[in-house]
């Protein structure tokens, strides 16, 4: 079906029932449950004929009322980079609205730090295990919001309005 | 008239001019952390840094980014993927053009777009000049964090000529937005290439002269070497790609690797650093500008003739002005493809783009549900990724060694912070 060198490979460790395989346009994209994330990405990285070294970045989607029907509302990707053998893949999992945490892969790659950290607060998605686990890129005044939602109006919820600045005694 | 003097406690709370907002570590007194920014000039934009000092020495260090956040990605959502364009101007501001060629690279990539031969030699001579102009810049703030202006003014005047490449192509020297999908705003006007050959001829004495004043110069030498090491596989795991990588010793050129564009029919070299400090990313950086020149000038000689857009029967560009003004057809095209509700469609999936600029590898990756908006639109920055790396990379430095840890890492807050 796919003929990315690193999918049987993986077919063949996880099993076919776990890995779906999309391709489009030279992009390789492997969904896989959420249980086996870790396994797979440290397969990836120790395996010889994977070496896949280096994690590009961490991409969130949400694919709220997404005209194609999907496995859940929220979509985590990871394309990972073998330099070596110059092959890109995109891992992808799928999370539901009630349970939104997802692994850390911050023990395997450290350039998943702050990736991770913006898709948190863009999505609301739970990194388990980040080492640093605050907001990156907004302040405050969006705790409890996630603006990159669907739900999100682009004009924002009054934050810009109601931002109070900040003084000696408050800082 | 007399002054009451007022018991004690009844004075007014006195104002007390506060000094520079240093606070002493409870648990241990020597260190002391120092705000650095997000207001200051080392750091060229605003960034903010939280450094725990010994001494000189910083024990521990923290950046707070995100005070340029402007939702970029949120208004992507909003924008049609021509009108988009506009947007990525304001990203890597050293190198706008760069930003625009690496959006509708990805664009085209997810239509699924083959853009003209002349387009191709067009854009990677666009693209190279906007390389030499960051790398420009960014080893010129090199040299300006250890003192030497001169340097920084020498590469200042080059820039100036290249902005004027830029105005003559566009119209613009800045916020240039001169890519749309399936080619290019307008084609290249008469004359360019030889603009363009005369910059080429003129930049190489420049370099001579700045690497004259540099290069051997030991000054220089001390506050760079060894100062701020990566090595190969830190560089990797910390998703470093570009010049920063390569100063490491990484061999990954998308030009090379990923061959886009003109890039496969000219001749080129990658230089690989090999200590990973400050002054390895500075050399890589000082060649490839070398290689960039070269690149411009096979480009330019075997610039082909013919359109710059796609065949107008893909709906993509825009219709001929001939067309648009002189028949029914061409001015039905014309409004289809600007009127914001119209407009091309792409296909429903999603796909990633990515192209090596000045600073690393610049990707974005597109969702598509099938309208002529991006459902998501995400963009993989260099300078958010790189500056990761700030806490292993400056802890053990001095505070001088930091700002030239900085500048080495060309971090653009609008691009950081998005």
């Amino acid at each position: 079906m796919s003929d990315h060198p690193t999918v049987p490979l993986l077919i063949e460790k996880f099993g076919q029932q776990h890995i779906d395989v999309r391709e489009f346009n030279g992009n390789t994209t492997v969904v896989i449950p959420k249980s086996i994330l870790v396994d797979v990405i440290t397969f990836l990285y120790n395996d010889p004929a994977c070496g896949y070294k280096q994690l590009t970045d961490v991409w969130g989607v949400d694919y709220l009322d997404y005209p194609e029907e999907q496995n859940a509302r929220f979509g985590v990707l990871y394309p990972l980079l073998s330099i070596d053998k110059n092959r890109r893949i995109i891992i992808k999992v799928f999370l539901s609205e009630d349970d939104l945490t997802v692994p850390t892969l911050n023990g395997i790659y450290k350039g998943s730090e702050w990736s991770e950290r913006e898709t948190a607060e863009m999505y609301g998605i739970t990194f388990e295990g980040h080492p640093d686990p605050r907001r990156i890129l907004l302040c405050d005044l969006f705790e409890g919001k996630y603006p990159l939602r669907k739900t999100y109006p682009l004009k924002g919820q009054g934050e810009r309005e109601s931002f109070t600045p900040i003084t000696t005694e408050s800082a | 008239m007399t002054q009451t003097q007022l018991p004690p406690d009844k004075m007014p709370p006195q104002e007390v001019a506060q000094p520079p907002q240093m606070i002493q570590d409870q648990e241990n007194p020597d260190h002391w952390t120092l705000n650095f920014g997000p207001q200051h000039p080392a750091t060229h934009t605003t960034i903010h840094l939280v450094m725990k000092l010994d001494g000189e020495r910083v024990v521990d260090i923290t950046p707070h980014i995100g005070y340029l956040h402007s939702g970029f990605e949120k208004l992507a959502e909003h924008h049609t993927y021509d009108q988009y364009v506009t947007v990525t101007d304001r990203m890597n501001y050293l190198s706008p053009m760069a930003n625009n060629i690496a959006w509708h690279h990805a664009v085209e990539k997810l239509l699924d777009i083959e853009i003209t031969p002349r387009c191709k030699y067009a854009r990677t001579i666009v693209a190279e000049l906007a390389r030499i102009q960051d790398h420009l810049l960014n080893v010129g703030e090199a040299a300006l964090e250890v003192g030497a202006f001169t340097a920084f003014i020498f590469c200042f005047n080059d820039r100036e000529h290249i902005y004027d490449l830029f105005e003559a192509l566009c119209g613009a020297r800045f916020t240039t937005s001169w890519t749309r999908a399936g080619g290019a705003m307008a084609d290249i006007p008469d004359g360019w290439d030889q603009m363009v050959l005369d910059f080429c001829k003129h930049l190489p004495k420049t370099l001579v002269e700045f690497r004259k004043l540099l290069n051997r110069n030991r000054i220089f030498q001390e506050r760079t070497r060894n100062v701020a090491v990566m090595s190969y596989e830190e560089a990797i795991n910390y998703s470093w790609t570009g010049p920063m990588a390569r100063g490491s010793g990484v061999k990954r050129d998308l030009r090379k690797d990923e061959p886009y564009l003109a890039y496969p029919e000219l001749e080129f070299k990658i230089p690989i650093g090999s200590d990973g400090d400050v002054f390895s990313r500075y050399l890589v950086r000082m060649e490839e500008i070398e290689q960039s020149i070269s690149i411009i000038k096979q480009a330019v000689k075997n610039l082909p003739s013919g359109p710059i857009n796609v065949d107008s029967d893909l709906r993509v560009p825009l219709a001929e002005k001939t067309e648009t003004y002189g028949s029914i057809e061409g001015l039905i095209h014309h409004f289809e493809t600007v009127m914001t509700n119209r407009g091309f469609h792409a296909p429903v999936n999603e796909c990633y783009g990515a192209q090596e600029t000045a600073n690393g590898e610049l990707g974005f990756f597109l969702v598509s549900d099938g309208t002529n908006k991006a459902w998501r639109a995400k963009t993989r920055g260099p300078s958010f990724i790189h500056l990761q790396a700030a806490a292993r990379l400056m802890c053990g430095h001095t505070i001088s060694e930091v700002v030239v840890a900085l500048a080495s890492m060309n971090v653009i807050a609008a691009e950081l912070d998005r």
